[in-house]
């Protein structure tokens, strides 16, 4: 795995900012019903993302920033007692919060689909493959049960399985981690859909293998046009894989940028932060630590959320600004945006 | 051991060796439940072309007879041949239960997993119902609907069903919940499977195994409810008896032909104890592990041996 940041001049030109939205997330909370009152900040809260068509934008954050929520609430999928409390998801021009259950059920596998982290969990055992990728074809799109046997075969071997036959009549345990998540990739592209959400997909799988299915990812993100939303805290993998980057702290957006740009500029000190935590990016063969826990932020209603975690803060002399008002998501170089009292703004002025 | 020396030709001693082997080895309460139902089972099949006698036909010159090469184990009060009784009244009684038992298995597993799966109101409603009817022992409301709608097969079926869904609701639900987190019910959803999709092709595959334990276990438990109603008087009606409705006949008898009360008493019970033994055995037996779809694990040639 290389750090090198991909080039977004690579896939070819930006589209309009303003038209080549596929998935538009603003302004998302997310809300536990049962311990709302205890006061701190939600799950999500104030989140604004954005997709555009044909692009891979990679989501990272450490564990309980949220990302994996987010995921979920795009697909309507929350886990039990959580709810959207505020904002709109649009995908496709159709707002997701105002759609009726069956409408979501539509969505799901036909316009967004999901890759989860362990691959293996994800197949049910006491089902073959095939009934597990044929099965949802043939029910949906009113397939006969040979046409779908046919097509189920097709897209096995479209994600790189050599022997369809075998592995389609094999379950889940007979079958090594990367094979499992190339049949869930292939399950997850059997409704054609034109979002991604690929949440750690290979987190579970060694490294040769991750190398392997990441390629996969790629090759099919670029055949079928896919939008990707790619939720990691692999830092390696956003730079071999994502155009754009959003860096998530504790329920909202802290940075976001071209990968590019991100690496060797980042503005945001969390993000700073978390490039040194790389093991790629240390330089005396030492891993820097973040001090503290997200847990430190939940607290808060007031403020940066980094704040109690922030090395800037101190050193720049600004920490009551810090302390008082919470920043804004905001530009701060060309398609660069910053959520840090400290980041250059153009319109506003740090006072110190 | 040199009883059980592998060098030991084949021979009178290596058989029953074998069948003690068979006895003993793994899962030997299912080995043994497993025969003894399937030998009650092909008797009772078998019953209209083997049973020596008319399970009904009266021979009064011959009353309260006991074994004899004529009649195997003996004639009833009515001079009946009591091995031919026991096979048709088997007939009855098996089949109610299996009957009984396997409409409540499939109405129990379909309200457990539409009731975890939808959960809220309906959960409630639903549970608060099991609750009910678990607090009223079976046999009672049982007599209650029969009181009501008459006696009969239809009746005594639709009756025992009616109390006997609820344990296997309870399960379902409890099973449903635990698989519901699962990666690949998830994984069904985002897929945009249905909710009937997923409750066929995911919940109740995977709740199988200990729902099919747990209904072996209640088969012996719906055999003596039904011996039970028919011993009251309230399940098989003359002229058809059941092992129930013969042991009601043969209370008069009791102390000059105990033979007529301990054989329907002991089909009962055997048979009862053999699906309870294959319960018990395939609960605890687990499947072997294989890690290929051709590797079969090599047969245990050698257990129980020692050169």
């Amino acid at each position: 795995m290389h750090l090198r940041p991909r080039t977004s001049a690579s896939t070819g030109k930006e589209p309009d900012p303003a038209t080549g939205a596929h998935l538009s997330i603003s302004d998302l909370r997310v809300e536990f019903a049962d311990h709302a009152p205890a006061g701190g900040t939600p799950p999500v809260d104030g989140l604004d993302l954005t997709v555009r068509s044909g692009r891979i934008v990679a989501l990272v954050g450490e564990s309980g920033s949220g990302k994996s929520l987010t995921a979920h609430a795009v697909t309507g999928l929350l886990p039990a007692g959580a709810h959207i409390t505020a904002g709109r998801i649009t995908l496709d021009d159709e707002d997701l919060a105002g759609c009726s259950a069956g409408r979501m059920n539509h969505i799901r596998g036909n316009q967004v689909a999901m890759l989860f982290q362990q691959p293996k969990a994800s197949l049910d055992p006491t089902a073959t493959v095939r009934s597990q990728v044929v099965e949802p074809l043939w029910l949906r799109h009113g397939l006969s049960r040979r046409q779908a046997r046919a097509r189920a075969e097709e897209l096995l071997h479209d994600v790189g399985i050599a022997d369809p036959d075998r592995v389609a009549d094999s379950y889940a345990h007979q079958l090594s981690g990367g094979m499992a998540q190339r049949v869930m990739i292939a399950s997850a592209l059997a409704g054609d859909p034109g979002l991604l959400i690929a949440d750690e997909p290979t987190t579970a799988l060694d490294v040769t293998v991750q190398a392997q299915i990441l390629a996969l990812l790629r090759r099919k993100q670029r055949e079928r046009g896919l939008s990707v939303l790619l939720i990691t805290h692999d830092l390696g993998i956003v730079a071999s894989l994502a155009d754009r980057v959003a860096v998530m702290y504790a329920g909202h957006i802290v940075e976001e940028s071209t990968t590019q740009e991100l690496f060797t500029d980042p503005q945001h000190p969390y993000t700073r932060a978390l490039l040194r935590a790389s093991l790629l990016r240390s330089e005396d063969g030492r891993l820097f630590a973040i001090e503290g826990s997200t847990a430190q932020s939940r607290g808060l209603d007031h403020g940066c959320r980094f704040r109690p975690r922030c090395p800037v803060a101190e050193e720049l002399g600004i920490s009551h600004a810090c302390e008082d008002t919470e920043p804004t998501l905001h530009t701060c170089g060309a398609d660069h945006s910053s959520r840090c009292w400290a980041s250059p703004s153009p319109d506003r002025m740090v006072s110190a | 051991m040199a009883l059980s020396s592998p060098a030991l030709p084949r021979q009178h001693a290596g058989r029953l060796v074998q069948g003690l082997r068979f006895a003993r080895g793994r899962h030997w309460t299912l080995r043994i439940g497993a025969v003894v139902f399937a030998a009650v089972l092909v008797t009772l099949l078998l019953t209209p072309w083997i049973a020596p006698y008319d399970p009904a036909a009266q021979d009064l010159n011959n009353r309260l007879a006991s074994f004899s090469s004529a009649h195997w184990l003996g004639t009833d009060q009515l001079g009946r041949d009591l091995l031919s009784r026991l096979m048709y009244g088997g007939r009855f009684s098996v089949s109610i239960a299996a009957v009984t038992l396997l409409a409540s298995a499939v109405i129990g597993t379909l309200i457990g997993a539409v009731s975890a799966r939808r959960g809220g109101l309906l959960d409630e409603i639903l549970m608060r119902t099991v609750d009910l009817l678990i607090a009223v022992p079976d046999v009672i409301v049982a007599l209650l609907l029969i009181a009501v709608f008459g006696t009969g097969y239809g009746t005594l079926i639709a009756a025992l069903t009616a109390v006997g869904w609820t344990p296997f609701a309870r399960l379902m639900r409890g099973l449903t919940l635990e698989i519901n987190a699962k990666g690949y019910i998830e994984a069904a959803e985002t897929l945009g499977c249905s909710k009937s999709f997923i409750i066929f092709r995911h919940v109740v595959p995977n709740a199988l195994r200990p729902m099919l334990a747990v209904g072996f276990l209640r088969f012996g438990h719906k055999l003596i409810t039904v011996g039970g109603l028919s011993f009251l008087g309230l399940g098989v009606q003359p002229p058809d008896s059941d092992w129930g409705a013969m042991l009601l006949d043969a209370q008069p008898y009791m102390e000059r032909m105990p033979m007529l009360v301990v054989l329907p008493g002991a089909a009962i019970f055997l048979t009862a104890l053999s699906v309870t033994m294959i319960g018990q055995g395939a609960d605890s037996a687990r499947p072997r592990r294989r890690t290929g779809s051709s590797q079969k694990t090599a047969p245990p040639t050698t257990r129980g041996t020692t050169s």
